[in-house]
């Protein structure tokens, strides 16, 4: 609710002055570069604005933005779930500890190639891997934030609800550890979208990354960047979409924050 | 020694008999937090628990309100063993900021232990537990936007809203300024006569404890053992000035006071009840 004072004004706007300094300096180093490699801004914007008025809208890239969706949905939901399972029943943590920390060291893009010969190149494929690379640290997030809350509330939880198990989990234990398990979540989205293209580079024939590779391919280096700027749209898209979900739900965290600090 | 005329008739709502706890730590390290404490609250009555600090008030708290089990001992409410935290007890915990739920307002917090009743009731329920509290217009605001006089108010009025039976209260006022815990302990006082609520108040400050109430307990350092019990034969209501002026009032203060200070070498756990001609002399 605090009015945007002059200082926090100019700060932003520093920053957009910056952007602006870097897209000039790409108009420039574009034009004068002959190898083709790096065209100049304006023509990939042209580009850009193209592809999106083709049929590549429909084709490649909102199917892409929906498995992307789809698998960080999926992922999330099972790693809340078994978050919440590890982190609230302590009796579990000798037997997980081990498994989780071997698990979770396997790099997710490692098995995109692997899992394109098992399944081919299909939508429940990438889906899959998506959701893989979005679970663990929705996971590891929720299973810290559940043990990491404060046992005065727990107690106070234990006090007021009866004591069944089951309502202190939900109506004290999940909003407690809501802060962290939207940090996972936050984690959780960036890893899908770099799964999203990563899984469409191998045996793919449509979608955001097949888009890129292809154009690389071909020697479109224009298209190809065009692409890359897609991308920053779609992650720049969804991230703000993130944020304002966020914002909401956490208005107390932030201004608990902002009172104590 | 005379035999006491000032305990109560009313019959014993809340017990405690031979209460010790022994806490393990991770490498078997002990610590013996409670020795050996006893003490009866009648239907009603006032009591206050006064000791050192660190002697295990807070453990004591926690196992009489089934949130620990003791060591040794046994906690009876109503007749019965407690063995988790019995319907009808409200508590007010030492940390207000770890026992309000700071992601729901004033209003939602007060209404926390009410879930199983109708929307209409728990309306009315808050509204009346924020009235008790002298607490108005601040419902939709979050307890982290409140001093911390508030917001232990808003644990108090959050324990009154479910009608508890018994009140406990571990160190409320403990953390806030001078003039706002006499205010505190004045609405503390006016609360518990209004509503005949029997309240057992946990408490390293005498005055707090003679000011309060009808009977005081006195804990001796760790491991804790019942140094001495004093039944307060003060005039209610009790005022800041006029009770704490009181010559038993200073009577009490001193005798509690040097039960703590000077403890026997006797360490055998004794409840005495001082009457109050005794304290005059
Ligand atoms: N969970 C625990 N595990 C091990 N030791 C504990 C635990 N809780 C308390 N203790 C120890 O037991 C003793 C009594 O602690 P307790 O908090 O009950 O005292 P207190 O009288 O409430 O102290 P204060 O005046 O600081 O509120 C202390 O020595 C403390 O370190
Ligand atoms: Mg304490």
């Amino acid at each position: 609710m605090k009015a945007p004072t002059f200082r926090s004004v100019t700060h932003r706007s520093v920053g957009w002055i910056f952007v602006l300094v870097l897209m000039g300096l790409w108009e420039i180093a574009g034009r004068r570069d002959a190898s083709g490699l790096f065209p100049p801004l304006s023509e990939v914007l042209t580009e850009t604005l193209e592809v999106l008025r083709s049929d590549a809208l429909t084709n490649d890239i909102l199917p892409s933005v929906a498995r992307a969706l789809a698998g960080f949905v999926l992922g999330s939901a099972a790693g809340i779930a078994l978050g919440v399972v590890l982190g609230w029943w302590r009796a579990l943590e000798p037997w997980t500890t081990a498994p989780l920390e071997f698990l979770r060291a396997v790099p997710v893009p490692a098995l995109v190639p692997l899992a394109v010969a098992l399944y081919g190149s299909t939508d429940p494929m990438k889906v899959g891997i998506i959701a893989l690379g979005a679970f663990w640290p929705v996971l590891l997030n929720t299973v810290d934030g559940i043990r990491r809350v404060d046992p005065g509330y727990i107690e106070s939880a234990r006090v007021y609800t009866s004591g069944s198990s089951f309502s202190i989990l939900r109506r004290v234990v999940l909003p407690a550890a809501t802060p962290q398990i939207t940090t996972g979540l936050r984690i959780g989205l960036a890893i899908s979208l770099i799964l999203m293209v990563v899984s469409e580079m191998f045996g793919a024939s449509s979608g955001l990354g097949y888009l890129v590779l292809q154009s690389q391919r071909l020697y479109a280096m224009t298209s190809m960047y065009a692409g890359v700027v897609i991308l920053a749209l779609v992650g720049l898209l969804l991230t703000a979409l993130f944020s304002a979900v966020e914002k909401r739900a956490m208005s107390w965290f932030d201004g608990m924050k902002g009172r104590t600090s | 020694m005379t035999i006491s005329t000032t305990t109560s008739p009313a019959p014993v709502l809340l017990s405690a008999d031979g209460i010790g706890k022994t806490y393990v730590g991770e490498k078997g390290a002990q610590v013996e937090a409670i020795g050996d404490v006893s003490f009866t609250v009648a239907e009603g009555e006032f009591v206050a628990i006064v000791g050192p600090s660190g002697c295990g008030k807070t453990t004591l708290l926690r196992t009489i309100a089934g949130l620990l089990k003791p060591s040794r001992g046994e906690i009876r409410f109503d007749d019965k063993a407690v063995r988790r935290v019995p319907d009808g007890f409200g508590i007010v915990f030492q940390e207000y900021n770890r026992s309000l739920f700071p992601w729901l307002t004033v209003r939602k917090n007060v209404e926390f232990g009410l879930k199983d009743l109708p929307r209409q009731l728990r309306t009315e329920r808050a509204a009346e537990a924020l009235a008790r509290v002298h607490l108005a217009g601040v419902e939709d605001q979050y307890p982290w936007q409140l001093s911390g006089g508030m917001q232990q108010r808003v644990a108090i009025a959050r324990a009154l809203a479910t009608h508890p039976r018994v009140l406990l209260m571990d160190e409320p006022f403990a953390s806030v300024d001078a003039q706002t815990r006499i205010n505190l302990e004045l609405m503390t006082a006016e609360i518990s006569a209004e509503l005949g609520l029997t309240t057992l108040l946990i408490t390293h400050d005498i005055d707090e404890a003679i000011f309060l109430a009808d009977r005081v307990f006195v804990l001796s350092a760790r491991p804790s053992h019942v140094l001495m019990e004093v039944a307060v034969d003060l005039p209610r209501p009790r005022d800041e000035l006029a009770t704490k002026a009181d010559p038993r009032f200073l009577d009490y203060r001193r005798t509690v006071y040097d039960a703590i200070v000077h403890p026997t070498t006797d360490t055998t756990p004794i409840a005495t009840t001082i009457p109050r001609a005794e304290v005059l002399t």
